[in-house]
């Protein structure tokens, strides 16, 4: 499994939000750290499919963004998401099950097994609106997982969990990312301490680094303001 | 030389040796459970049926209404102005088209297999599909009152709704992070066109100038066709203001 | 589908592109493991459609756009079937035919006619319509037999 990315580029209006990035991504947590406004949640959005590249190309083992086989092995958790008034925390990945295409029978058992994996038993069947923060996002993590995603990608998954939820985030990833391809962004960089295999720090739309998580050394935070500041 | 002939020989200088370990791997994919109970992706029919349950019931409220509201009028009064209120059915599938941005479910669907195209493509053939049959039931019923064929009511009937939907598809096009209102001004402006139109252009609705109706209406359908395609194809620009 | 009829086929058009036995039937199975551990379709065209893309995805990413070439000792390695002479300059023929084609026009009639895809299948796999499938095919046909007057 690789996901490569090929010199893509994305320009919005007259900024660059994504500036020639090349990249491979492996099985394993990459954690993809940058300020707000770097560009993340862009190139995570090109990756995904939902914009498509001015130039260069993004694919999966041969399999070219945008395409159906692509999708059906992508799992996206974005930065915001909402959902349809009526809906339970049950309804919402009910829905989204049939947009990704699972029988209703697969639909039911994952939905089932993945409310239990996030903890939601008991706020199952009730309406997404009464949901806190930390209990929405944790759904959008569910509905992530429902095709059984080899690709994973998350936009700042944590925010909005407490503490709790944090660790449990931490453990769940720990678990799923040892066989999929998982990135996530995140700005808060001891989100990534213990989870990420990888990191990549962007900045401007540039990725400055690239590399194993051990390289960064013991204390993260240090290493990524340094590098931060070493390309000013 | 015939093509049978090539294409035996093309058999032929495409043979290749067996392969060794055919066997081995089977009886191993057996051992792991590979071959069987694989989960299956549901086709395009299932998916359709799936969406049909998520339309707003709001939009089934307001097209039987204004069936029954149109056969109501249409009841003793065989003018030509009770044809110009199917502009008003449009409304509800032109707004179900922003359920998806409005409720911020766009990227979500997006990064599915079906994807937001499909999505919304399903809410525009469901709600058109269902729409247009509760059309043709309330043309055969409402047929007996007036003194045109069936052909000509289901014209006068269809033209106006199509055009509602086209002006409308385009605007929704072009207009997609604006609120809703449009759309609904300009099914009410069609709606009120061929209101007046009996008054103006009293002669379009005599029967030589069916023709012109039908004409009008293949346009339509065409011209709806390729705006919708253009519609679900861009996607970009509405998702960068997410 | 009947999954070990496939094998053959794909292992066909593994060997076609790689002309090596060994790859070839690594890759078939390669295509195999990934085709089964993913979903699939109800649809009979849809899995050999996925099963071609797989293979193919796997094959440009070990020979990027590797041309095949016939030889022609291959060619007379084949058992010789009645009237020796003419079914050899035929076919001598149709190898030197083959190799006017483009890449493309290559793997198209291969996949039709040796491997029997059926044309939505093709078309899936070429992003173009069935319609445009059939014409192509039959210019190929006519390119082929043109060459091989």
């Amino acid at each position: 499994m690789e996901l490569v990315a090929d010199r893509i580029t994305k320009q919005y209006k007259n900024k660059i939000a994504v500036d020639r990035m090349s990249f491979t991504l492996t099985k394993g947590v990459t954690g993809l750290l940058g300020a707000n406004g770097a560009g993340k949640t862009t190139l995570m959005r090109l990756l995904c499919g939902i914009l498509v590249p001015d130039s260069g190309t993004v694919s999966c083992d041969g399999m070219s963004v945008g395409t159906e086989e692509y999708r059906d092995i992508l799992g996206y958790l974005p930065q915001d998401f909402g959902y349809y008034p009526e809906f339970s925390g049950k309804d919402f990945l009910l829905y989204m099950s049939a947009v990704k295409g699972l029988t209703k029978k697969d639909a039911m058992r994952k939905t089932k097994e993945l409310i239990e994996l996030v903890g939601l038993e008991d706020a199952a069947g009730k309406k997404v609106r009464t949901y806190s923060g930390g209990m929405k996002q944790r759904l959008g993590i569910a509905q992530a997982l429902l095709n059984d995603p080899k690709i994973l990608i998350m936009d700042e998954p944590t925010a909005g969990l407490d503490p709790q939820e944090r660790i449990r985030f931490r453990e769940l990833i720990a678990n799923i990312g040892q066989e999929r391809i998982v990135l996530l962004s995140t700005h808060i960089v001891s989100d990534l301490e213990h989870i990420a295999d990888r990191l990549m720090i962007m900045k401007d739309g540039q990725l400055l680094w690239n590399g194993s998580r051990s390289a960064g050394g013991e204390d993260l935070e240090v290493f990524y303001i340094s590098v931060i500041d070493e390309k000013r | 030389m015939d093509n049978d002939r090539i294409i035996k020989y093309l058999k032929e200088v495409c043979q290749t040796p067996e392969p060794e370990n055919k066997e081995v791997f089977f009886q191993r994919l057996e051992e792991r459970g590979l071959t069987s109970g694989r989960p299956v992706v549901i086709n395009h029919g299932d998916f359709l049926l799936r969406q049909f349950p998520y339309i707003g019931k709001w939009i089934w409220l307001l097209s039987s209404f204004l069936l029954l509201f149109i056969i109501g009028i249409c009841y003793g009064n065989t003018g030509n102005y009770p044809f110009a209120l199917t502009p008003l059915l449009a409304i509800g599938i032109l707004i179900e088209t922003r359920r998806s941005f409005r409720w911020k479910m766009a990227e979500l669907e997006h990064s599915a297999r079906f994807s937001l195209r499909s999505v919304m493509l399903a809410r525009m053939f469901l709600v058109g599909a269902v729409e247009t049959a509760g059309l043709l039931i309330v043309i055969l019923l409402v047929q007996p009152w007036f003194s045109y064929s069936v052909i000509r009511i289901s014209l006068y009937m269809l033209v106006p709704y199509l055009t509602a939907s086209l002006v409308g598809s385009v605007y929704e096009r072009n207009n997609r992070s604006d609120n809703a209102w449009g759309s609904v001004i300009i099914c009410i402006l069609s709606s009120a066109f061929f209101a007046a139109a009996p008054y103006y252009l009293s002669i379009m609705y005599e029967e030589r100038f069916t023709i012109i109706w039908m004409v009008a209406f293949i346009l339509l359908v065409l011209s709806l066709g390729i705006s919708v395609r253009r519609w679900i194809c861009d996607m970009e620009g509405p998702v960068w203001s997410l | 589908m009947n999954l070990e009829e496939q094998y053959d086929r794909i292992f066909k058009y593994l060997y076609y592109h790689l002309h090596d036995i060994h790859m070839a039937e690594d890759l078939t199975q390669e295509t195999f493991l990934r085709f089964l551990e993913s979903r699939t379709y109800q649809d009979e065209n849809r899995q050999l459609q996925y099963l071609y893309t797989i293979a193919r995805n796997l094959c440009r990413q070990y020979y990027r756009d590797k041309t095949i070439v016939y030889s022609l000792d291959e060619a007379m390695d084949y058992p010789l079937l009645e009237d020796f002479e003419q079914t050899l300059v035929e076919r001598i023929g149709l190898i030197d035919a083959l190799q006017k084609l483009s890449h493309e026009e290559r793997e198209m009639l291969f996949l039709r006619y040796v491997n029997d895809v059926p044309v939505p299948v093709i078309s899936h796999l070429y992003h173009v319509s069935r319609f445009v499938v059939y014409r192509r095919l039959k210019k190929i046909l006519e390119k082929v037999r043109d060459e091989m007057k």
